[in-house]
């Protein structure tokens, strides 16, 4: 029986050790707080979120964003990167039987963003990634849309290891940008560090599916979308800024790059991505962005 | 004291008695499996190029047994994964390994392990390798039998997702009693028997979320209950689990409930099983946000018949976790030999009847209060979510010659299922025509001729295998697959695909060349495109 007592107690201990949490009142009590500071500088959260127009949950992707900016502010900057089967434009994708004849004829697929697809591996769409840093509570690297929101938190709430500012001219008539990034790291560091800097495209009225509307296709504004590269066009990988062993007070950087708008894009809605990188990880430490006029 | 001290010396006493024994008059067994396939791009059903040109997934079980001793590992490799199976899968390691200690009926493992509470509704770890689905538990297990007709079961662990855990911790105790044999005296005489069970399990996950407070701890419990008399099998399980808000259910923290009931009548010649089940937001993983197959802890099983035939499987049903409700009608009957219907060698004929509808909710529109998010009536259903009634007859014809009839009408509600929305109710009737004749005693040649009606979704499709059997080592099968009704002209294609495999001993090597037709993926909140394929398969299996 003493046996018997002892398995008792381990059951016991068992309930008292998984008791259940009871949440009467769900909402946190008080307001978000981020955009760590170090010198006057605020931290800068990268959030890419993978998407599709013919991928049916990725409206959702975009709704969380939307959260997340309500939240955050522009202590956020998104990019939604159209990659993969479900970016395909409809006649490559196989337009299914019930959907409109020539709709999403739209190929919103980048060179950068089908390469970033490939190298970071996505499987499933929408996931994202914050500034490229795996989640702490699963170390997934991808995550869910439900997931941004806390990983953004997290690395809101982390001092800022760098300046980065974007400086433009653009000139409508030639519709070509001359733009100069410049930052600074703001601690000693070593590694080799790099910035890439793209377009993005706010308000393009497009095709979408989404599995909560009855017909599950519709035209909706396509946010953030990933429009190019200024720097390097035809790689998702950036400039090289520094190397080494970086003392913070001799960290200080400047590039600059031209670039012609394409035709097509509307440029009252563009806005100009950048962000400083980790080569070794591809972690982001710094992002920033301005409109392009 | 000595026994008092058991538990806690129990995992070094387990390793120094094992290494203590004879190595020798174990037992070592194991089986072994590789597929892989050569991919070749083939635009006109879409297959894209893979870089790797050639994908494998392949696993080994190496079990050894002594006694009251037993340890195993396996080993998996996926270089990579092949297309159609997760590919978060991809990479190799020793994600199984185990030992195992019995003595004086407890049972202790520690390691990786699978288990199951009841119905599963509370738990329930278990693998189908060929899904590549594995939510093994990684930890320590005991299991008790106290004395006969009580026994006992307790674990803590975390799950296995992929090559790695889930955040959450999993902790869980069942017990179980059958009261004829724990009462022997009273319920000697007694022709009924009765046993009782229940179970409770909680996950442990930490809270970061900047917005919401996330319960850390979420448990759920569970009565079971199951009376045999004669010929009469009746059980039931009802389970609860408290606010648990995650990506499946859209983070509504409304308490999740599940009754199951089962009711099973058998006599030679002569079954009858009705069950029934509903479901309100019972999906429960040790990971919050996980989705598709990943970190689930239990199990909700689907109330429909799980079909064989290509054509029959088409439209599969999946228990939708968020809420369903299902039952399930399903006889069986054998006509004797020398009756009218059951001619010379008899006939069997199985009626199945399933459906499965959503529950009938009304929004509450709280995601600024409680976050319930809805309220479910009891005793009305909601949208169709599936329906198959089919009908099977099986008879032997002659001694060369058997046969199987099969019709199959499959509603199929692919907005839910698939994650879709826009979609009519796709309505298809399948019917099947298999026949097996046996032209020596070693050769025999099966043809499967099968045909699918339907006017949503792609159509009409039409099957014909071909299998030739040569006992005891070759194979030789051939399938086509014609979407012949397929509304775009551009999209009648034959999947054809063809297949020859030796046998000798435990030992199977098949090689195989097709096309496999695309599919969306969708389940809990994501979306994965499944591509078709064109190329070859080789299919080696090993046991000793």
């Amino acid at each position: 029986m003493n046996l018997l007592k002892t398995i008792g107690l381990f059951a016991g201990l068992a309930m008292l050790t998984t008791s259940c949490d009871y949440v009467s009142v769900p909402q946190q009590v008080g307001g978000t707080t981020g955009g760590g500071q170090d010198s006057g500088v605020t931290r800068v959260v990268l959030l890419e979120d993978y998407t599709g127009h013919f991928c049916p949950n990725c409206p959702r992707g975009a709704e969380a964003i939307d959260s997340i900016h309500t939240l955050f502010g522009d202590d956020v900057i998104a990019i939604s990167i159209h990659a993969g089967d479900f970016a395909k434009p409809g006649p490559e994708y196989g337009l299914p039987v019930n959907y409109p004849p020539n709709s999403f004829p739209e190929d919103f697929r980048t060179t950068p963003g089908n390469e970033w697809n490939v190298y970071f591996g996505l499987f499933a769409y929408p996931l994202g990634m914050v500034n490229r840093v795996p989640n702490p509570t699963n170390t997934n690297l991808l995550n869910l849309n439900s997931e941004w929101a806390t990983m953004v938190s997290l690395e809101l709430a982390k001092a800022p290891t760098a300046d980065l500012q974007i400086a433009p001219t653009y000139n409508s008539g030639t519709r070509t940008l001359n733009v100069t990034i410049s930052g600074e790291m703001l601690q000693d560091t070593s590694g080799t560090f790099m910035i890439k800097t793209v377009l993005v495209e706010d308000s393009i009225y497009e095709w979408q599916v989404d599995n909560e509307l009855t017909p599950d296709y519709t035209q909706y504004y396509h946010n953030h979308m990933l429009r190019g590269a200024v720097d390097f066009p035809n790689s998702g990988w950036g400039d090289q800024v520094l190397s080494g062993t970086i003392a913070a007070t001799q960290s200080s950087f400047t590039k600059s790059y031209t670039y012609v708008v394409n035709n097509n894009w509307d440029d009252d809605h563009l806005y100009i991505v950048s962000f400083l990188y980790d080569d070794a990880n591809k972690q982001i430490l710094q992002a920033a962005k301005v409109k392009l006029k | 004291m000595k026994k008092s001290l058991y538990l806690s010396l129990l995992g070094v006493a387990m390793l120094t008695t094992a290494f203590a024994q004879d190595l020798s008059k174990g037992r070592i067994s194991g089986n072994f499996e590789i597929d892989a396939q050569y991919y070749n791009p083939d635009s006109a059903i879409g297959a894209p190029a893979v870089p790797e040109k050639a994908l494998m997934n392949g696993w080994g079980n190496i079990n050894y047994v002594n006694g009251k001793f037993s340890a195993g590992v396996r080993y998996e490799s996926y270089l990579n994964v092949m297309q159609g199976y997760d590919p978060r899968n991809k990479g190799t390691g020793l994600p199984y390994r185990f030992a195992s200690y019995n003595n004086e009926d407890l049972e202790i493992t520690v390691g990786s392990f699978y288990e199951q509470f009841g119905t599963g509704l509370t738990l329930r770890a278990y693998e189908d390798r060929g899904l590549l689905y594995d939510n093994a538990l990684d930890g320590v297990r005991a299991r008790f039998k106290v004395r006969d007709g009580l026994y006992l079961k307790g674990l803590w662990g975390k799950q296995r997702t992929f090559f790695t855990t889930s955040p959450g911790i999993v902790r869980g105790f069942d017990g179980e009693i059958n009261l004829n044999e724990f009462f022997a005296n009273a319920f000697d005489s007694c022709k009924t028997t009765v046993i009782l069970g229940g179970s409770f399990v909680s996950k442990y996950q930490a809270d970061q979320d900047p917005s919401l407070v996330l319960p850390e701890n979420v448990g759920v419990s569970a009565g079971r209950f199951n009376i045999i008399r004669g010929k009469i099998n009746f059980s039931g399980e009802y389970a609860y689990k408290i606010n648990d808000p995650s990506t499946t259910n859209g983070f509504i923290y409304k308490p999740g409930e599940a009754i199951f009931t089962s009711l099973v009548y058998s006599q030679k010649g002569l079954g009858i099983a009705l069950s029934a089940k509903r479901i309100d937001n019972m999906s429960y993983r040790s990971d919050r946000s996980a989705t598709l197959t990943a970190a689930m802890i239990n199990y909700l099983p689907a109330l429909t018949r799980q079909h064989t035939y290509p054509l029959a499987a088409f439209y599969p049903y999946a228990t939708q976790p968020n809420g369903e409700v299902g039952w399930q009608a399903d006889i069986g009957y054998k006509f004797k030999k020398g009756t009218k219907f059951g001619g010379k060698y008899g006939t069997d004929i199985a009626v199945n009847y399933s459906a499965a509808y959503g529950l009938d909710t009304t929004n509450l529109n709280d995601e600024n209060g409680r976050r319930f998010g809805y309220s479910a009536a009891y005793f009305s259903t909601g949208e169709e979510f599936f329906q198959d009634i089919n009908v099977e007859i099986s008879k032997k014809i002659s001694k060369k010659l058997k046969g199987t009839l099969l019709y199959s009408n499959i509603r199929y509600n692919k907005n839910v299922i698939e994650g879709k929305s826009g979609y009519p109710i796709i309505a298809s009737h399948i019917a099947v025509v298999d026949i097996i004749y046996r032209i020596t005693d070693d050769v025999a040649l099966r043809t499967d001729l099968e045909h699918l009606y339907a006017t949503e979704d792609h159509g009409s499709w039409a099957v014909a295998l071909v299998e030739l059997t040569m006992a005891p080592h070759w194979f030789v099968a051939g399938i086509d697959q014609y979407n012949y009704g397929n509304e775009h002209v551009d999209e009648r294609i034959h999947y054809f695909s063809t297949q020859v495999g030796y046998t000798r001993g435990t030992n199977r090597i098949a090689l195989g060349y097709g096309k496999q037709r695309a599919g969306i993926f969708c389940v809990g909140g994501v979306c994965r495109f499944v591509p078709a394929s064109n190329g070859f398969t080789l299919v080696i299996t090993s046991s000793f």
